[in-house]
């Protein structure tokens, strides 16, 4: 198996105004994400980040590194896959890195963990983990 | 503790229909920082009409609502606009765990994403409800 470290870069600040905006489009208005007495009557230590919003920041990520490091447009992305392990906490930034893996020439894998950076918060303990597959355009 | 909830959850499911336009699209993408306009996955991890039926016959608000785990694929990338259809079904049965936030209850769902009569897409999000 291929294996290739991803270095790990910022890529999430969780701020009002995101979690205010991501709310309308992502149509999740719940108020875990957007009042702090809400999300403290549910037992949350305050506002929280949407997980698909670090879903999707992440999946911005894995285009990225997919365009740089697969051939430009000829992987696709076809398949992601998200764990949510901690709760990401209003203020907090967050970076990710992890790792290309690849068994077939036309498929590949990229393993990205997201957590926080350490001078945005107490605790850096993984909030999320992504699996992401991209295919190979295949002649036809 | 984790215990299964016992007993088999209703069989319930749930089809809405929805116009996808381009600005719709492009709105969610810039929030997103995203820029490619093929990233279909990305819009797809949006809240559907669907989950959100089948939540309330469930039972649960979205108020007590989290996201566990999600997995998308997706096998085509439709041309915008489009006529879309979802179809949304409970898929595993509830288990409940208990942790130091109380009891929490685990719900996956999968959704269908069709257009023209054609699955481009299918998700299965697991909801956590506190």
């Amino acid at each position: 198996m291929n294996q290739t470290t991803v270095p790990f870069r910022p890529f999430l600040k969780v701020d009002s105004t995101l979690l205010g905006r991501f709310a309308v489009i992502a149509r999740d208005p719940n108020p875990i994400h957007l009042d702090a007495e809400a999300a403290k009557k549910r037992g949350l230590p305050g506002r929280i980040a949407h997980g698909m919003l670090i879903a999707a920041a992440l999946e911005r990520v894995a285009r990225e590194e997919g365009a740089i490091g697969g051939g430009g447009s000829a992987w696709l992305l076809t398949q992601t896959e998200f764990r949510f392990r901690e709760m990401t906490l209003l203020g907090e930034s967050l970076e990710c890195g992890g790792e290309w893996k690849s068994t077939d020439p036309h498929r590949k894998e990229l393993h990205l963990i997201a957590r926080p950076i350490a001078e945005s918060t107490g605790s850096r303990a993984v909030r999320a983990t992504a699996i992401f597959t991209f295919e190979s355009l295949k002649a036809e | 503790m984790t215990e299964s909830a016992g007993g088999k959850l209703p069989k319930v499911s749930s089809t809405v229909r929805d116009r996808m336009e381009p600005e719709s699209f492009r709105e969610f993408l810039d929030t997103v920082g995203a820029s490619d306009h093929s990233a279909w996955i990305t819009y797809l991890t949006r809240f559907r009409d669907s989950e959100f039926e089948l939540i309330q016959t469930l039972g649960y608000s979205l108020e007590r609502t989290l996201h566990g785990e999600q997995k998308y694929e997706c096998t085509s990338w439709p041309n915008l606009p489009c006529d879309m259809e979802y179809e949304t079904a409970v898929e595993r049965s509830v288990e409940k765990k208990s942790g130091t936030r109380g009891t929490m209850t685990f719900v996956t769902m999968r959704t269908e994403f069709r257009t023209e009569g054609k699955t481009f897409a299918k998700a299965w999000a697991t909801f956590i409800f506190i």
